[in-house]
């Protein structure tokens, strides 16, 4: 028993090491935490404080009507108009515009949805980019490929 | 098609997201877990052939410990808040438990190696002078008692320190191979069978990466090679391989004899797609070359000179090294190639070399262990020496 001195002392620190962690934690445990549930009860106060940047599916409709009903009777109906352009609150402040909405004629953000992949499902039209423009192998995709066909109105109503 | 919101996740199910990191990881903690398990062959099952690696096992142990999570936190997008899990752990979810799985781990190996190393600190601090002998002082808990009696102890605090580790070594590599076959939708990853095929792997390249390092630590400090210790590490490196191997291919074929709807999926992926990887690096270079490497080390060792055995176990290692990488590799990001669907393929994964991701971080954290083992080796020497013989409580 004599000689175990150095052995009863690493267990007494480990025992120190080992409170020390576990008051510490108490500590950095955030306040809410737990108060409704396994996270930060204050993290839902906080969201709830942000401003929306996104619009209801139909907030571009109020003032782009004509749009909104082209694009509705058309295949692009499920695709929400702030996927192709941009969120609603870069464009409008206070029921008013104040800034330009972005307008994307890049190719890729058509890609993006339609170019071919083998696990895409079946059921969005989907074709290989190259091909479709008959490009050379080799050369570039142009920036704005896909608008020079499909126009705006063959967009907003494909 | 209904006219309802396809918001702003579509499409998913496109890119590979566990990357280059997520292989690097099960790798790592696969070496901690095999390391661990060498050096208990000694210290609590009484091989005493392999002494001379008993120290050695278990600093590489802690070397690689030290870097496993560094994989992740390069992987992370916030590593920043990595530690939350640390803080509000949840019971019901398995990363959490790694952490506490991780950390006590780590006492143990710390703790057993501090017992292991107790007299050489001692005799260390007693050479030194000024800072470093303080230092070192307080390493040894400021207590100078080296005498049989001591070490004694010492022994049988190691021994039970060493046999608690089995299970949570066990544990903490069966939890990586248990992260993936609880991954319900993936019908590549989804088998009870994973925690025991990453624990056998696991094994088999911690046996492997001890040769290496043992035969390179002996050619740098000049020293000889103990015949039995690397004959005895050959044949466990052997049985854990062959064991291993099994394993993976049993998999493979219930799932292909099975003929279940997955098969439909996995039996392209592995003909076509991981082709090369899968059947040519991981079941023909890397477990046919080293099963009969080996099994010539293993069976015909009386016709071998030691020299000829040296080389040839130290290549079977090395393949096998890189067999268990590829394992990881086949399992993740094999895994990932697949839609969850079933319906196709993704394009194929090839890392990057320079993002946080990519093979040169990979490479960069890979090479830190044995940094740490180098700087470790240069105070507290590795080797052990053969006065101590008679020291052990074996
Ligand atoms: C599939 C993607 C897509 C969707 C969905 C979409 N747009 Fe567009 N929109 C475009 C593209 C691309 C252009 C530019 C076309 C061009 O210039 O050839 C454009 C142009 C416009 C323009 C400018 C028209 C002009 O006369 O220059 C307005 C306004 C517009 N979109 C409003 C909307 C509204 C409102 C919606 C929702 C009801 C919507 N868009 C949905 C892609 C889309
Ligand atoms: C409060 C009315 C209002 C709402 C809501 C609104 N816009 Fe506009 N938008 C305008 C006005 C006004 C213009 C400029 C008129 C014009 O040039 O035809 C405009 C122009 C645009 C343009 C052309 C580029 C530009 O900024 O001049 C696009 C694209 C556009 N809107 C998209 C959208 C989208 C997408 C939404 C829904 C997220 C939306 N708008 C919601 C009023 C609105
Ligand atoms: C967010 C995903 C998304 C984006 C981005 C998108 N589309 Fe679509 N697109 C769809 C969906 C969904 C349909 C309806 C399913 C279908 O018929 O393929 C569709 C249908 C179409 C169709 C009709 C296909 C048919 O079946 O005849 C055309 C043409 C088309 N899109 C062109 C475009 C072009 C050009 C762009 C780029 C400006 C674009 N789409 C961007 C999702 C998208
Ligand atoms: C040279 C003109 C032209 C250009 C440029 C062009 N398209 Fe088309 N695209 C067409 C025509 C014409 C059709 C209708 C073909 C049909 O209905 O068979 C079509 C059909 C489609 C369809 C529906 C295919 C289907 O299977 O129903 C998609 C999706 C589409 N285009 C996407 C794109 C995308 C993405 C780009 C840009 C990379 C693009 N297109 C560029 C002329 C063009």
């Amino acid at each position: 028993m004599e000689h175990t001195k150095h052995i009863w002392r690493a267990a007494f620190l480990l025992i120190a090491v080992l409170t020390f962690v576990i008051v510490g934690r108490h500590f950095l445990v955030p306040k809410s935490f737990g108060q409704a549930g396994y996270y930060r009860y204050d993290a839902l106060f906080e969201h709830m404080d942000k401003e929306p940047r996104h619009g209801a599916p139909d907030a571009c409709a109020d003032c782009h009507d004509d749009i909104a009903a082209a694009k509705a009777s058309g295949k692009h109906a499920p695709v929400q108009c702030e996927v192709c352009h941009d969120v609603l609150s870069s464009h409008i402040k206070d029921g008013d515009k104040f800034a330009d909405m972005r307008i994307n004629r890049n190719w890729e953000l058509c890609a993006y949805c339609h170019q071919r992949l083998v696990g895409r499902p079946a059921l969005i039209a989907q074709v290989d980019i190259r091909e479709h423009l008959e490009l050379a192998s080799g050369q570039a995709i142009p920036a704005e490929a896909c608008v020079q066909c499909h126009d705006k109105d063959a967009i907003h109503h494909p | 098609m209904h006219a309802q919101s396809l918001n702003f996740l579509f499409p998913n199910d496109v890119h590979i997201m566990w990357s280059l990191m997520i292989v690097l990881y099960p790798y790592i903690t696969g070496l901690v877990a095999g390391a661990f398990i060498v050096g208990s062959l000694y210290h609590v099952f009484g091989r005493t052939e392999l002494k001379p690696v008993s120290r050695l096992a278990m600093v590489a142990s802690l070397s690689f410990l030290l870097v496993a999570t560094l994989p992740l936190l390069a992987h992370l997008g916030h590593p920043e808040r990595a530690l939350n899990i640390v803080i509000t752990p949840h019971f019901t979810s398995a990363m959490s438990a790694f952490g506490m799985i991780y950390a006590m781990y780590l006492i143990l190996v710390v703790l057993e190696i501090w017992l292991l190393f107790r007299k050489e600190i001692i005799e260390l601090a007693q050479r030194s002078t000024g800072l470093k002998r303080a230092i070192l002082k307080m390493v040894a808990l400021g207590v100078y008692d080296i005498s049989e009696e001591a070490r004694r102890a010492d022994h049988r605090v190691v021994k039970v320190l060493a046999a608690l580790g089995i299970p949570a070594a066990c544990i903490l590599h069966g939890y990586v191979g248990f992260m993936f076959g609880s991954v319900k939708a993936n019908a590549f990853w989804s088998t009870p069978l994973m925690p025991i095929i990453f624990l056998f792997s696991a094994v088999t390249s911690g046996i492997a990466m001890i040769i290496i390092l043992y035969e390179t630590l002996s050619a740098v400090n000049g020293r000889k090679i103990s015949g039995d210790c690397l004959q005895s590490l050959a044949g466990y490196l052997w049985l854990f391989a062959t064991v291993t191997v099994t394993l993976e291919i049993l998999e493979i074929v219930s799932l292909s004899y099975a003929q279940d709807e997955e098969w439909l999926i996995v039996g392209p992926l592995i003909r076509d797609k991981i082709a090369f990887s899968f059947i040519g690096i991981q079941m023909v270079f890397g477990s046919l070359i080293p099963f009969i490497l080996l099994g010539i080390v293993v069976t015909l060792k009386r016709y071998l000179t030691a020299g000829m055995r040296n080389v040839i176990t130290f290549i079977a290692a090395l393949i096998l090294l890189i067999q268990v990488f590829s394992m990881r590799w086949n399992v993740v990001i094999g895994g990932q190639i697949f839609s969850k669907s079933g319906i196709g393929f993704r394009e194929n994964y090839i890392p990057e070399l320079g993002t946080r991701e990519g093979v040169a971080a990979a490479l960069c954290i890979f090479l830190i262990p044995f940094l740490i083992m180098g700087a470790f080796n240069r105070l507290l020497p590795l080797a052990v020496e053969d006065g101590d013989a008679k020291a052990g409580s074996h």
